[in-house]
């Protein structure tokens, strides 16, 4: 198996001067593999996934994503990359206020090519009936609750085929029964795609979805 | 995607938009309008006499003469035999003459004497000859039509006598009591100094100074066979206005009668001694052109400021559609293309207003300020107006489009719910 991630001598700290947030020597994941990423609060999860997103840029060291070796590359390419293959779940949700839902989520096929290759609208449609936001199809995303949003939020990282799918602690609004539907949807997909995953959350019991679990404090080192 | 976006997010934004559009609208017809009005003003000032090639007047000043013979404003200090008249009318260059004879008022309006080819030829305003509004054109020797300030002013119908007063003063001592005259004509108002002027015939002219020969009345009953228009004989001018066949011989022309060897007289072309006599007095618009920049000067920045702050509104949203793949290249465009479109709509908007303007404000600024404003389509000159304020309003859009595009991504996302 190629590697989907891997980084090497990773340092990054928000301000230059500041004290370090991430500095990691190694971390390989592999193509298709399911990653549950753990650690308290503040640890640097969150900046962990956007350097490997290509939201953020390491200071020194190396960060290869699908191929694609982040540090050396623009940011336009970078943007251009997530769009193409990689479906985020931001930890706060980021959708955009005034479209409704269906289009929040057919956005990244509207904005990528790469990613509107099927009938994207049918697709839409399918992970709308299956996390359960039929009657909320054509209502403002404001007009949802956190929990609804959130799933918006995961149907928007889904659609359209990603390589890779990024989510930053997607559960954290729902309760056990949304979560436990949420989860077993994402690996429902998982199963017929095979893409790379990398969950993070605090609720330590989602572990047993997956197929390795890292805690982020036992491999960054930035104290 | 573009369209897409741009609409839904101006539509979300209804009403900031609006706000936007309407205040570009402001500016365009604004400047557009304050344009045309100092346009108005220099056609309404040049063409108070059309179509008229040359003034002919004993010699003295230029401007005395355009400001007697047009405006009846000043005093000929000679006159102008009839002879030379006749003589120059023969011309064969020549294709219609005014004759003009001036010297006497009533209650302080200019008592103008002329012929028929008054009527017939004298135009204003491109095309626009003397209309009445009631009444017909003199034709006998007492007969005497009014200008449309003249007859609201004394509120004078037709058919009511009037008594000329010698001399131009408004505080006439004599006046020519022994022979009334009869109004039978009013005319239509042209917000020209023709609604200040009374019309009586050259005949008429003479008549009131039949016994007068010496300045004042020596008190003599006329025997009214004298007062018979054909036994009356003209023997002198003011003025007179020439048209002549071809404009080529104008320069000529008045190079001809400048040097006339029976009379010291000269001529004026009135097109160009009006335009001479309106950059005199030209610093109004100038003023008018400094004002109309500054308005446009508020309308680029209003355009900015409303731009900026819509952009700022929306970082987050800029940097959610970057992280989903959008390139900095196409926020730009998004940005750009929204900035222009407000222009454009504001641009509309503008030139509609104006225009609706324009169609109030009209008889008011024509009867009251002499400007004169057709309602016309754009002109090529407003069209580049146009141009240039689209264009500097889609680029001041790029300011903040451009900061969008610096913004790091990292920045939008981060901003809290
Ligand atoms: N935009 C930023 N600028 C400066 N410092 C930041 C910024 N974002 C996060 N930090 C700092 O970096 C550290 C790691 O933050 P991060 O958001 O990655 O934590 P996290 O592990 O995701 O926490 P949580 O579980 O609460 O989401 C924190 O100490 C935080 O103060
Ligand atoms: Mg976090």
């Amino acid at each position: 198996m190629t590697k989907a991630i891997s980084l090497k001598k990773c340092l990054f700290s928000y301000d230059k001067n500041t004290k370090l947030v991430i500095n990691i020597d190694q971390l390989d994941i592999e193509t298709g593999e399911k990653v549950f990423l753990y650690g308290p609060s503040g640890h640097g999860k969150s900046t962990l996934l956007n350097l490997t997103a290509g939201v953020l840029k390491a200071n020194s060291g190396s960060v290869e994503v699908l191929g694609q070796e982040l540090t050396k590359i623009s940011q336009s390419k970078r943007d251009h990359l997530r769009g193409e293959k990689i479906g985020y779940i931001f930890q706060i949700f980021n959708l955009i206020p005034y479209l409704t839902v269906k289009e929040n989520i057919v956005l990244p096929c509207m904005i990528n090519k790469k990613r509107s290759d099927d009938d994207f609208h049918k697709q839409a449609e399918e992970l709308i009936d299956s996390l359960g936001l039929r009657e909320y199809i054509d209502k403002k995303v404001t007009d949802l609750s956190i929990g609804q949003q959130q799933r918006v939020a995961a149907a928007r990282a889904l659609i359209g085929n990603p390589q890779m799918i990024i989510a930053d602690e997607p559960t954290s609004a729902l309760d056990e029964k949304n979560t436990r539907e949420f989860m077993e949807l994402l690996m429902n997909v998982w199963e017929k795609k095979k893409f790379t995953l990398i969950f993070v959350s605090h609720d330590e019991r989602l572990k047993s979805y997956f197929s390795r679990s890292i805690s982020l404090p036992e491999i960054n080192h930035h104290d | 995607m573009i369209n897409f976006l741009t609409y839904k997010s101006i539509s979300n934004r209804k009403f900031t938009s609006f706000l936007c559009v309407l205040s570009i609208a402001l500016s365009v017809t604004l400047f557009l309008g304050i344009e045309r009005i100092r346009n108005g003003a220099r056609d309404g000032f040049t063409n108070t006499i059309s179509k008229t090639d040359l003034i002919v007047g004993a010699k003295g000043g230029p401007l005395n003469l355009l400001l007697y013979t047009v405006f009846h404003i000043g005093g000929a200090v000679n006159n102008i035999k009839m002879k030379t008249y006749e003589e120059i009318k023969k011309n064969h260059q020549v294709e219609w003459t005014i004759p003009i004879s001036l010297g006497d008022a009533y209650r302080g309006f200019r008592v103008v004497a002329t012929d028929e080819n008054f009527y017939e030829h004298y135009r204003f305003r491109g095309d626009r000859s003397v209309e009445m509004s009631e009444g017909r054109i003199p034709n006998d020797t007492f007969d005497v039509v009014i200008g449309s300030v003249v007859a609201k002013k004394f509120n004078h119908k037709v058919g009511d006598p009037i008594i000329i007063s010698h001399g131009i003063s408004a505080q006439a001592i004599l006046s020519h009591d022994n022979t009334p005259f009869k109004i039978i004509g009013i005319m239509k108002p042209t917000s020209t100094p023709l609604d200040t002027g009374v019309y009586i015939t050259l005949q008429g002219m003479e008549a009131i100074h039949f016994g007068w020969e010496t300045g004042v009345p020596n008190g003599e009953k006329i025997n009214p066979e004298r007062f018979k228009k054909e036994n009356i004989q003209i023997s002198q001018l003011t003025s007179f206005m020439v048209k002549l066949k071809s404009r080529i011989a104008v320069l000529r022309m008045r190079r001809d009668i400048d040097n006339y060897m029976d009379e010291p007289i000269m001529a004026i072309i009135p097109a160009l001694s009006l335009q001479e006599m309106w950059e005199t007095i030209g610093y109004v618009e100038q003023i008018l052109f400094l004002v109309s920049l500054c308005v446009l000067l508020v309308g680029v920045l209003s355009i900015l400021i409303s731009l900026y702050t819509s952009i700022n509104e929306r970082r987050r949203e800029m940097a959610i559609l970057r992280s989903l793949g959008a390139s900095s290249r196409h926020i730009f465009f998004l940005l750009i293309y929204e900035s222009s479109f407000l222009v454009l709509a504001g641009c509309i908007l503008g030139v509609v207003s104006m225009y609706g303007l324009l169609f109030f404000v009209r008889p008011w600024l024509e009867s009251n300020f002499s400007v004169y404003l057709p309602i016309e389509a754009l002109s090529s000159t407003e069209w580049i107006y146009l141009g240039l304020i689209f264009v500097v309003g889609t680029l001041a859009g790029l300011i903040p489009a451009i900061k969008a595009y610096m913004n790091s991504l990292q920045d939008g996302l981060t901003i809290k719910i």
